[in-house]
């Protein structure tokens, strides 16, 4: 029995949480560590959103966008596709544009495609808890970005039962903050 | 109580061992096993088979004319070397050289690039998600490859042998065949396919995380597949 890594159990709660780490903090490596412990609870209950998203290279687009729930669910995608143009289609973007990078390798998009494709992943992954980088917190509140369709297509999704963003800045109001109750040290 | 606590280690071992097996049950794994079988067998097969068609006969052709055997006697002992011993080495050494490299590459590429993590974030197993199709997937492509090299190199010898007579020959390929021979032919092959494939695995997950450690990987994944592909075989040697 691993003890959590957060001194909140967040597969038990629900709302906005706010992690503040330290500038030399390694983020991805906590982001690995709590989603670890997360998944430990239920298998894909933990979504992930970097400001800089891997994508798997030998996978279509399409096939990265709908991975997690075709590995966890029950294998039919008929209802992932069906999904996906109704996110894009009251996203308000253009479904044959969006079609068109579906089809490509990864390694063909720019970072803001990679990034779309982040978004859309995590939308028809279904998971309860997303971990978020701040930039992302960022792009969806800053009025200069509200034509992204990053920022369209969050403001059609449902928020999840748990917004935990990771940040080195203090959080804003309306945040519960969370501690990290273990040190990297003591982990490795 | 020291016995029971090795069998209850051995019983939890056997349960995730089996465990992973069931992930055969999701279709990505599915088609990660399936694209593994693909790109290891379907694309090696003509040369593979090539390979076969000239060592049958060149066998055949070098006991006949060079050693003196009659025809029906070098096509039993070209069925005999054919299924028991040549085509299983062969048609895994020509896989290791082709496939094992780009196994190791593959992985300590997605390992660098941080995919291997991605994937254990979505809450993917990347024991049943992306080492099992493919230790599971050459061993398939091992006892594909290595059954089309044997039967390939007893065509070979065949037509070399009788020339246009062929038929008769091929009509009567139980003389030449023992299914014993091509039970042994089968399960070689597989545990060649299933060493390579760990061997492969193992130098794609133990290379530092560094781009320039890439290239060790698929050296090493071919090195020791070969290595571990003789060392096989002079085991089974023992044994039969």
């Amino acid at each position: 029995m691993t003890q959590s890594v957060l001194n909140v159990d967040l597969s038990l709660a629900s709302g906005q949480f706010w992690l503040k780490l330290a500038e030399r903090d390694d983020f991805s490596w906590w982001i690995d560590r709590i989603s670890a412990d997360l998944n430990r609870s239920a298998l894909s209950a933990c979504g992930v959103l970097e400001a800089r998203p891997v994508l798997i290279s030998n996978l279509r687009v399409w096939e990265n966008i709908v991975l997690p729930c075709w590995y966890h669910g029950a294998g039919d995608l008929s209802g992932a596709e069906l999904a996906l143009q109704a996110i894009l289609q009251r996203a308000g973007l253009d479904v044959a544009t969006q079609s068109a990078m579906l089809a490509m390798l990864p390694d063909r998009l720019d970072l803001m495609q990679r990034r779309l494709v982040a978004l859309l992943r995590l939308a028809l992954q279904g998971a309860p808890i997303w971990l978020v980088e701040q930039e992302w917190w960022a792009w969806w509140h800053d009025p200069h970005c509200a034509d992204w369709p990053l920022v369209k297509i969050f403001l059609q999704l449902p928020l999840p039962q748990v917004l935990l963003v990771i940040s080195t800045q203090s959080a804003p109001a309306g945040f519960e903050c969370v501690t990290l109750v273990k040190s990297r040290d003591n982990e490795e | 109580m020291d016995h029971a606590k090795k069998e209850g280690t051995l019983l939890i071992i056997l349960r995730r061992f089996l465990g992973h097996f069931r992930a055969l049950a999701r279709p990505p794994v599915r088609r990660v096993l399936l694209k593994q079988i693909y790109f290891t067998a379907n694309e090696a097969v003509w040369l593979v088979a090539i390979t076969g068609f000239a060592l049958g006969a060149t066998v055949v052709v070098q006991l006949h004319e060079e050693y003196g055997q009659s025809r029906d006697a070098a096509l039993r002992l070209l069925g005999s070397l054919s299924f028991v011993e040549l085509s299983p080495l062969l048609a895994c050494l020509m896989m290791v050289a082709r496939s094992a490299s780009a196994m190791a590459i593959e992985l300590a590429s997605m390992r660098i690039s941080g995919e291997v993590a991605a994937l254990r974030r979505m809450g993917i197993s990347i024991e049943s998600y992306l080492l099992l199709p493919r230790v599971l997937g050459m061993t398939v492509a091992a006892v594909v490859l290595a059954g089309v090299m044997a039967l390939t190199s007893v065509l070979g010898g065949v037509l070399f042998a009788t020339g246009w007579d062929a038929s008769y020959q091929i009509f009567a390929l139980e003389r030449m065949l023992r299914w014993h021979e091509v039970l042994i032919c089968l399960f070689k092959a597989a545990s060649f396919g299933l060493v390579a494939g760990v061997v492969s695995i193992y130098a794609g997950f133990s290379v530092p995380l560094q781009v320039s450690e890439i290239p060790k990987a698929a050296s090493r994944a071919v090195l020791r597949g070969l290595l571990a592909l003789f060392v096989l075989d002079f085991c089974w040697a023992l044994v039969l």
